[in-house]
């Protein structure tokens, strides 16, 4: 791991979601949850983009709605620039609501249907009191505009006058107007065509590069991950199972499941022999999560003690961490990544 | 489901609670609050009123206590069917109320009946043969039928079927379980019936619509099976449930009608009962009727939900 | 900037098609509905009535409450009496014509008072979620466990009799339908991403509210408002019908039912004016409703 200290950490993180709302669990007092996030250890450097994977159901979206305390986690720390975000006062949250910013899956509802873009853009900007005179307001918008690649004559339209892939550059728009560090991309591309798809993730690339930021970027399509990250985490049924540079991550994956993920990646060459690793059965819910390692029932190369002892994330090589028995035999005595993670 | 059955159940226990304190604080409304209204009825019967008298009523009828206690009382006399008696009849309220009900069941029933009568084949009708003259008349009904005050039906209905063919009594009450009653039944269970009449053959007609345009039409129409078949065993049969439960909220709701057809027509139901009341402040008796209608309502919803949860079992996610 | 972005983000989306409403341009939802005859009818009905009730005393060719010295009850319609004379020979078009301005003036304030405090508890209800929803639904619960005309003649009765009284009783029975619709519909809109998006970008939940959730709301409060004119009409009407609402000799359509009701056996036909009276607006409001709702928001239709 470098030694710079980590813009946004996540420490054991968990949200539990009560699985029975209604009244009769209540009398009856039912502690049935689904485990959503169970335990996540992730840490973004400042300046580098991280992608996370993992299939639909794995806890990824819950994760970015626990960093921007969407959701309240049951458990855990999120720690921004050193500070828990989870006990911020109204203040400090106002604060750190300019600091990081989230990008939706769909930019057909992430839209106020109702408001003008000019209306959308100058209320965020009078809100955080970004812009001071009427003039430099007007600039700010255009600027805006022109940095996403729209048009800033379009300012007075309203969202439905605009395409998908149009409506995902405006929600880019709103998110830089208020000079984020951090900005959390929730599946922002997968509603998009293909063609749309590469346009906006050039969009990305090229904006944080240039406005020096970080990101966070969530996905369940690999290739879109690999390309736009330099740090790849790899989810499993709540938990992170495999993190590591990305070129690594994809050349030489640790992990079982990821080595199956990574497999399933159609090659766009007939020539080409793939292995691909068909996984046994179906993803457990996270309702229901296995004992010991929660990849188990699946894998290929499972162990006995693969049932009974859950394999903790460790460093396997430099800046290389991965939550598996095959690397980290379990006799051997487990060296924490961080002294920071033990209690 | 019998789960479901329970928890709904017991879901109207604390909304009958509130309703009981809401009937008990009524009285707080009126100008005076309760000691007002007993002097009130006092003060028709001629009897001279002192501060010492006030005091005395005030004990008889167990206002000098604080009003939780009033009320604990007052619910616990209740859930015995003891509500008091009328200030006028000098009768039990809950013997006056019962005998009265009675009566408005049947009314309801037999409007019910009627506007299911008409309104199946009426709704079928016109989901067979749109936009034909029997779909633009049904439309036509429904419309008007939704937008009239049902006691100036009743004046129509009154006008024409009594005054003008004599084919009915025009208002006035006789038991409707004899043969005498059902004549002075049917006018105003005709005049109940058509705003329900109205809404169930809509949306009959719109069921239906959706009905015959399913695939297992298609197919029972492709088996050569005779069209009559089709319609009313294959389509209506599914067409139907959801109506039913409207119909079963629609009952609730004509318990409000209930109160101008009666009125309209002299017929001697709790919502009669209720008017005379009313005009006359007999308010022990006005607080029953609210008891007394607020349980049937709160208890007409609740097996409609559960009915609704027997056809659907997805409500029961919930 | 602009060069690894193909050219197609910059060019301007096409301007929607032009639909006109007597020769000015207009969006497509007030296009439709004026496409919509019904609705055309039923505003139309409306905007007369409105327009009787504000111009009644020059529309009405005598007083409305004058009792002729000499007696001509029970006159039938003549060019003198356009819709013939009531119990007391009173002008039955004039008394008909002022109560246009009763049926509205109890429609508009009842529906104001029923929108202001229902939209109010609605939204709380549904933006706050958690407790305050559980406790707000079983107190709508409650206040649903009476048919909503029953409680306004039980509120009507206990608070005594009079316009104003009216229009509490029976503003106060419609509050909770209305605070259910909208809670439904700001619990709806509170899971859209714009909305989230608002509270990440730091706005406060009255701004968010204000700004963004009940103008988005406006078509079912609009398409809901019409209708309750139409409920309110109605339920002022058979108050007044039973002697408990508006009471004669005001002219309210209602009360006029309850003093000829006395005498129907022997002259039924008065009867008829009022109660057509009554239908024809509440027919306006019906129509104007189903049109709004027809076009502006589809997704409403039963």
């Amino acid at each position: 791991m470098s030694n710079e200290a980590p813009i946004l950490e996540v420490r054991n993180l968990q949200m539990y979601f009560p699985l029975e709302t209604g009244l009769w669990s209540r009398i009856a007092g039912s502690k049935r949850v689904v485990k959503a996030l169970d335990g996540v250890n992730l840490s973004v450097m400042e300046g580098e983009t991280l992608g996370v994977v993992g299939e639909s159901g794995c806890g990824k979206s819950t994760l970015a709605r626990c960093i921007v305390r969407m959701y309240e986690p049951t458990g855990g720390e999120v720690l921004y620039r050193g500070k828990n975000v989870l006990k911020f006062g109204p203040k400090e949250m106002k604060e750190y609501r300019r600091k990081v910013q989230m990008i939706f899956q769909d930019p057909y509802s992430s839209l106020d249907p109702r408001t003008t873009i000019r209306n959308m853009l100058s209320e965020v900007l009078h809100l955080h009191r970004i812009t001071s005179s009427k003039q430099q307001l007007e600039e700010k918008m255009e600027g805006l505009m022109i940095s996403v690649g729209l048009d800033p004559a379009q300012l007075g339209r309203f969202p439905h006058e605009f395409s998908g892939g149009q409506r995902q550059r405006l929600c880019v728009a709103r998110a830089l107007a208020v000079e984020p560090e951090l900005i959390i991309a929730d599946e922002s591309v997968s509603a998009l065509d293909v063609s749309i798809q590469a346009q906006t993730l050039n969009l990305f690339e090229e904006l944080q590069k240039k406005l020096g930021l970080t990101m966070v970027f969530i996905s369940h399509d690999l290739s879109v991950v690999e390309h736009i990250s330099t740090r790849v985490a790899v989810m499993y049924l709540g938990k992170a199972v495999e993190v590591s540079e990305s070129t690594e991550l994809f050349e030489d994956p640790e992990h079982p499941y990821t080595q199956a993920l990574i497999s399933a990646v159609p090659v766009p060459d007939p020539d080409v022999k793939t292995n691909e690793i068909i996984l046994k059965g179906d993803v457990p819910t996270a309702a229901n999560i296995p004992p010991g390692c929660r990849f188990h029932p699946r894998c290929q190369s499972a162990m006995p003690v693969c049932s009974e002892v859950e394999p903790v994330l460790l460093e396997s090589r430099k800046d290389h961490l991965v939550a598996c028995h095959l690397i980290h035999p379990v006799e051997a005595p487990p060296k924490p990544v961080a002294p920071q993670q033990v209690k | 489901m019998l789960k479901y059955i329970i928890t709904r159940l017991a879901l109207t226990i604390p909304t009958l609670f509130g309703l009981a304190v809401f009937d008990f604080l009524l009285l707080y409304l009126t100008p005076g609050g309760p000691t007002g209204v007993i002097i009130q009825s006092f003060r028709s019967t001629g009897t001279p009123i002192s501060p010492v008298v006030i005091a005395e009523l005030q004990k008889e009828y167990g206002l000098n206590v604080p009003a939780p206690v009033q009320f604990a009382r007052w619910i616990f006399n209740a859930i015995q069917g003891n509500l008091g008696n009328s200030y006028f009849s000098h009768e039990p309220v809950t013997s006056l109320i019962l005998a009265r009900l009675q009566v408005t069941l049947v009314l309801a029933i037999s409007a019910t009946l009627i506007a299911l009568a008409i309104a199946i084949p009426l709704g079928v009708a016109a989901a067979v043969r749109r936009n034909s003259l029997v779909d633009y008349v049904g439309t036509a009904v429904s419309l008007v039928g939704i937008s009239m005050p049902t006691f100036w039906l009743g004046f129509l209905l009154i006008d024409f079927l009594a005054l003008t063919l004599h084919a009915f009594p025009a208002v006035g009450y006789a038991s409707p379980f004899t043969l005498n009653g059902l004549r002075y039944l049917i006018l105003p269970a005709l005049t109940l019936s058509f705003s329900t009449l109205a809404i169930i053959s809509r949306v009959l007609r719109a069921s239906m619509v959706e009905a015959l345009g399913e695939d297992y039409i298609l197919t029972a129409r492709s088996k050569g099976l005779k069209e009559r078949i089709v319609v009313y065993r294959h389509a209506l049969r599914n067409a139907l449930l959801p109506t039913l439960t409207l119909l079963g909220l629609y009952f609730g709701s004509n318990l409000g009608g209930v109160v101008t057809i009666e009125y309209t027509f002299h017929y001697l139901g709790l919502g009669d009962l209720a008017v005379s009341a009313m005009l006359s402040r007999d308010y022990p008796l006005i607080e029953g009727f609210v008891l007394y209608t607020g349980v049937v309502f709160v208890f007409a919803n609740a097996i409609v939900d559960i009915f609704y949860s027997i056809i659907d079992p997805r409500i029961r996610l919930r | 900037m602009a060069s690894t972005n193909p050219p197609s983000a910059m060019v301007p989306v096409p301007a929607t098609k032009g639909y006109t409403v007597l020769g000015r341009k207009v969006p497509r939802s007030v296009y439709r509905f004026f496409r919509n005859k019904l609705a055309v009818i039923g505003m139309t009905i409306v905007l007369i009535n409105c327009f009787v009730a504000i111009f009644a005393q020059f529309i009405a060719p005598y007083n409305p409450d004058a009792i002729p010295l000499t007696i001509d009850a029970f006159q039938n319609p003549s060019w003198t009496h356009l819709l013939g004379t009531d119990e007391l020979g009173r002008d039955m078009f004039s008394r008909i014509v002022f109560g246009t301005q009763i049926s509205l003036t109890v429609g508009l304030f009842s529906v104001l008072l029923s929108g202001t405090v229902g939209i109010t508890l609605g939204t709380v209800a549904g933006w706050m979620k958690g407790k305050v929803d559980r406790v707000l639904e079983a107190i709508f619960d409650i206040w649903l466990s009476l048919p909503s005309l029953i409680l306004s003649i039980i509120l009507v009765t206990f608070l005594g009799a009079g316009v104003r009284n009216v229009i509490l009783a029976v503003a106060v029975s419609n509050i909770p339908s209305y605070a259910r619709l909208i809670r439904a519909e700001v619990i709806r809109l509170s899971d859209k991403d714009f909305i989230v998006a608002q509270r990440l970008l730091g706005f406060s939940s009255w701004k968010i509210v204000v700004k963004n959730v009940l103008p988005n709301a406006a078509t079912p409060i609009i398409v809901y408002s019409t209708f309750s004119f139409a409920v309110a009409i109605l339920a002022e009407a058979s108050l007044s019908f039973l002697g408990l609402g508006v009471l004669p000799p005001t002219p309210s359509w209602g009360a006029i039912l309850n003093e000829l009701q006395v005498t129907i056996f022997a002259h039924i036909e008065p009867t008829f004016w009022p109660g057509l009276a009554i239908m024809q607006l509440v027919l306006g409001f019906n129509f104007l409703g189903d049109g709004l709702r027809d076009a502006f928001d589809p997704r409403l239709k039963v």
